[in-house]
């Protein structure tokens, strides 16, 4: 658990709190914020040891589904595990998210077992 | 005269009526002067034909402006009505999504804090008990109830910080009403234009719209329980089975008055939520699909 370090990219400073504090009671002290996708990238090329992103869809300059499909065509960290948290629920988006390369998908608002229970899911794969 | 295509109709208007009386005060002398010379006659007359030739046009001109507005006001009048009252409508209904996002995010946050006065309250009054008990085991035993009830009220503290999720929903609900209104003005600015004709000479202003990253929002964001919806998506994730049914929030009705799940408070209203009702026959149709489906989801691969 102690190995995980999180990049929580969302353009709310309330959301980034929120997950920021909700990742922290699950155990895991090593996060990253980013406001939005331009800005995810950059973290992910210059902060070392980012190995799992939680992302919001919808932020402005570059949304969450553009950041996973520029993370899956990266070099470095094509297969970093990515969960897309958002309050988009309509299926064709969930599906976009998934044939974009997101490893599970959480809809807003959520509870933290669901968060755990994405992690650990995503984690056990 | 090309120059009078942008002056305006007004002043197309003002022009012509200055002219025509300024023909007029021309018109007096001549017809006044005892003159039977018929080449000086024949000048005057030549003089005002050209006048009057240059108000026609005038007049011409004023006539198309004013029927090219007529017209494009008559077209598009019935479509700028639709237009602007369904967007009118539409922003309404979204400051009521507001309106109720923020009253049941604050109620939630009310139980919860109200619940959390009351389990307060209990722990100082087990603390009182303590100060009278004076065999140890006794104490121990009271001393690990009350980590309890204090390890109760962290979760309660904790599920405060889930409902202020609420604060993001609303912030991407007010970021779409105010796109609504921007396309409001957007085609009221239309009817604005087409109305210019009328503006007096260089004075129309210019205005400029404030440009919307609509892709930084989601105006159809809803604050409500995400269980059943999640059920299915985390179906779809873990099956790859796209043709998994997932209720359209915006359109399913039944959907949005489901009732708070993921609190210890107001356990009774959680007996309630049949989610299987909610969702018709969808989950049990979908997972009889995904039993029977052979497209394993290769997008996860």
């Amino acid at each position: 658990m102690a190995s995980l370090k999180f990049l929580v990219v969302d353009d709310s400073p309330t959301m980034r709190r929120i997950v920021f504090n909700t990742l922290k009671r699950l155990g895991y002290s090593e996060i990253e914020e980013a406001e939005q996708g331009a800005e995810a990238l950059d973290k992910l090329k210059t902060i070392p040891g980012i190995n799992f992103v939680v992302t919001d869809w919808n932020m402005p300059v570059m949304d969450g589904l553009t950041l996973v499909q520029e993370i899956r065509k990266s070099g470095d960290f094509a297969k970093i595990p990515i969960l897309m948290v958002t309050t988009r629920s309509v299926k064709d988006d969930i599906i976009e998210a998934m044939k974009a390369g997101v490893n599970n998908y959480i809809v807003k608002p959520f509870t933290p077992e669901v968060l755990k229970a994405k992690i650990d899911a995503i984690l056990s794969k | 005269m090309p120059e009078d295509k942008n002056r305006g109709v007004i002043t197309l208007i003002e022009e012509l009526i200055s002219d025509l009386k300024s023909l007029v005060s021309e018109i007096e002398p001549i017809i006044n002067q005892k003159s039977t010379d018929i080449s000086t006659v024949k000048r005057h007359v030549d003089y005002l034909l050209k006048k009057m030739a240059n108000i026609t046009e005038k007049t011409n001109l004023t006539h198309r402006l004013i029927q090219g507005v007529i017209n494009s006001i008559h077209s598009s009048r019935k479509e700028l009505k639709l237009s602007v009252d369904g967007l009118l409508k539409k922003t309404g209904m979204q400051l009521q999504k507001i309106t109720t996002t923020t009253e049941e995010a604050t109620n939630k946050i009310l139980d919860v804090a109200e619940k959390l006065d009351n389990d307060q309250n209990k722990i100082i009054e087990s603390l009182d008990e303590l100060k009278t008990i004076s065999d140890s085991n006794i104490m121990n035993e009271k001393v690990e109830e009350i980590k309890k009830k204090v390890y109760v009220n962290q979760d309660a503290a904790f599920t405060i910080i889930d409902y202020l999720q609420f604060q993001d929903i609303t912030a991407q609900q007010i970021a779409g009403a105010y796109s609504l209104l921007s396309d409001t003005e957007r085609t009221l600015l239309y009817v604005s234009n087409l109305l210019k004709e009328f503006d007096l000479g260089d004075n129309n202003p210019e205005f400029t719209l404030p440009e919307i990253d609509k892709k930084a929002f989601n105006a159809d964001a809803l604050f409500n329980d995400k269980a059943g919806i999640q059920n299915l998506i985390d179906d779809l994730f873990e099956t790859g089975n796209t043709n998994i049914e997932i209720p359209n929030e915006e359109t399913d009705t039944k959907l949005k008055e489901l009732p708070a799940s993921h609190a210890n408070v107001n356990n009774d209203e959680n007996e309630d939520f049949d989610i299987d009702a909610l969702f018709n026959s969808n989950n049990s149709k979908s997972k009889e699909e995904i039993t029977n489906q052979d497209d394993i989801d290769k997008l996860f691969s």
